[in-house]
């Protein structure tokens, strides 16, 4: 299970006899003038954000808030952007500039082979298309421990599992 | 999902207007009579650019609304962008108020707009303070403006749709950015009828009961796990 904040009401973030797999630390905000997504030949003149997927939106908007900026994000500010962008993302800024999904423009996901892979519209772009709102149907998982990342490609019988040090 | 890259916009300045409209005493018929009518008009609100957030309790304590600790009420924030004049945002309510006043004069109101410079002040004052660890099966359903245009279809689907001491929420959130939207790469996988969509409809029951124990809330209450809390601690 992949766990973000942790606000899925559910309870999808967690499940008993799971390995959960928490982004939480994976935080931080680099802004852009223009952003050249990677693999494109061209450059899309107009500001943009970059954000780890655990990256809460309180702090990307006390960020951008310094340069008079937003992001189309939620109305709570401990939801993280991962959940946000990839569930489709309505704000009271979607009716001018439409929901978070339709603000993507790159994202880099780790598949439940093992492969980190940019998504952008010039290259994995199902993914891409997929990953901007399909939400729980397309799990993408970080690339924390190359001990865990073993684990998830090739599983082991369950009774080694509880042997695994994280 | 590891990292995403999206667009940022300039913080637009806002009127912020926050209301309820509660009956003052609970179990009424007039009541879904009212918000069949008020959720009635949320399309023409949202073709005007209005968004924001609505609750619909039923025998539900509301805190702060007049009619006491359990009300029949409907609450309300809504932000109009790129104006720092209350009276815009008022102009937009005041029809659909005098109507309310007109018609169900036993209504008791409260109405007050504000202007902020930007929307994050106002992030801060109408958050949804939320902290993550409730547990709730979520039910919605995306309108569009057709299905809202009878008030009484919409009392009597609202009635129904809204538990006994409990609330829902009509959710005004796409508007014409979300129906007129263009995502980079031609399209994206969101649910195709947010792209006529006028009111985001959801209610939700609680599978938790009884309460955690007290050993489990100070993690629910924090916005910060420490890596000693084991994240599957909280009890299913």
């Amino acid at each position: 299970m992949v766990k973000s904040t942790g606000h899925d009401h559910p309870g999808r973030s967690i499940a008993p006899g799971a390995i959960t797999l928490w982004v939480h630390y994976m935080q931080g905000v680099e802004t852009h003038e223009s952003f050249r997504p990677t693999g494109c030949n061209f450059t899309i003149d107009e500001p943009a954000v970059t954000s780890p997927g655990g990256t809460q939106m309180g702090l990307l908007y006390e960020t951008l808030e310094a340069m008079g900026r937003t992001i189309v994000g939620g109305a709570n500010v401990t939801v993280s952007v991962g959940g946000h962008v990839t569930g489709g993302g309505h704000s009271v800024l979607s009716p001018k500039y439409g929901l978070a999904a339709d603000q993507v423009l790159q994202m880099e996901i780790v598949t439940p082979q093992g492969d980190v892979v940019i998504a952008n519209e010039c290259q994995n772009t199902d993914l891409f298309w997929a990953m901007r709102g399909v939400r729980r149907r397309l799990p993408a998982i970080p690339c924390q421990s190359p001990a865990l990342m073993w684990l998830l490609i090739t599983p082991p019988p369950l009774e080694t599992l509880t042997n695994v040090e994280m | 999902m590891t990292s995403v890259t999206v667009f940022t916009h300039p913080s637009p300045p806002l009127t912020g207007i926050t209301l309820a409209l509660a009956a003052p005493t609970v179990g009424t018929d007039w009541y879904w009579d009212m918000v069949g009518y008020v959720l009635s008009q949320y399309p023409g609100l949202d073709e005007a650019g209005l968004a924001g957030y609505t609750y619909v309790w039923s025998n539900s304590s509301v805190p702060g609304t007049p009619a006491g600790p359990a009300a029949d009420a409907l609450v309300a924030q809504f932000a109009l962008l790129d104006t720092t004049d209350p009276d815009d945002v008022l102009a937009l309510w005041a029809p659909i108020l005098a109507h309310v006043n007109a018609t169900w004069p036993q209504t008791l109101q409260t109405v007050d707009a504000r202007a902020y410079r930007s929307v994050y002040p106002w992030i801060l004052t109408a958050a949804d303070g939320l902290y993550p660890g409730s547990d709730a099966w979520v039910g919605s359903h995306l309108l569009d403006a057709p299905s809202l245009a009878d008030p009484e279809a919409v009392a009597r689907a609202w009635r129904r749709f809204t538990p006994q001491n409990h609330g829902g929420a009509a959710f005004m959130v796409a508007g014409n950015g979300t129906r007129n939207a263009r995502p980079r790469g031609g399209g994206n996988a969101i649910n195709p009828s947010w792209r006529r969509t006028s009111i985001d409809a959801s209610t939700f029951s609680s599978f938790l009961a009884p309460p955690p124990p007290p050993l489990f809330l100070p993690a629910l209450t924090l916005d910060v796990l420490s890596a000693d809390h084991h994240p599957c601690l909280y009890p299913v």
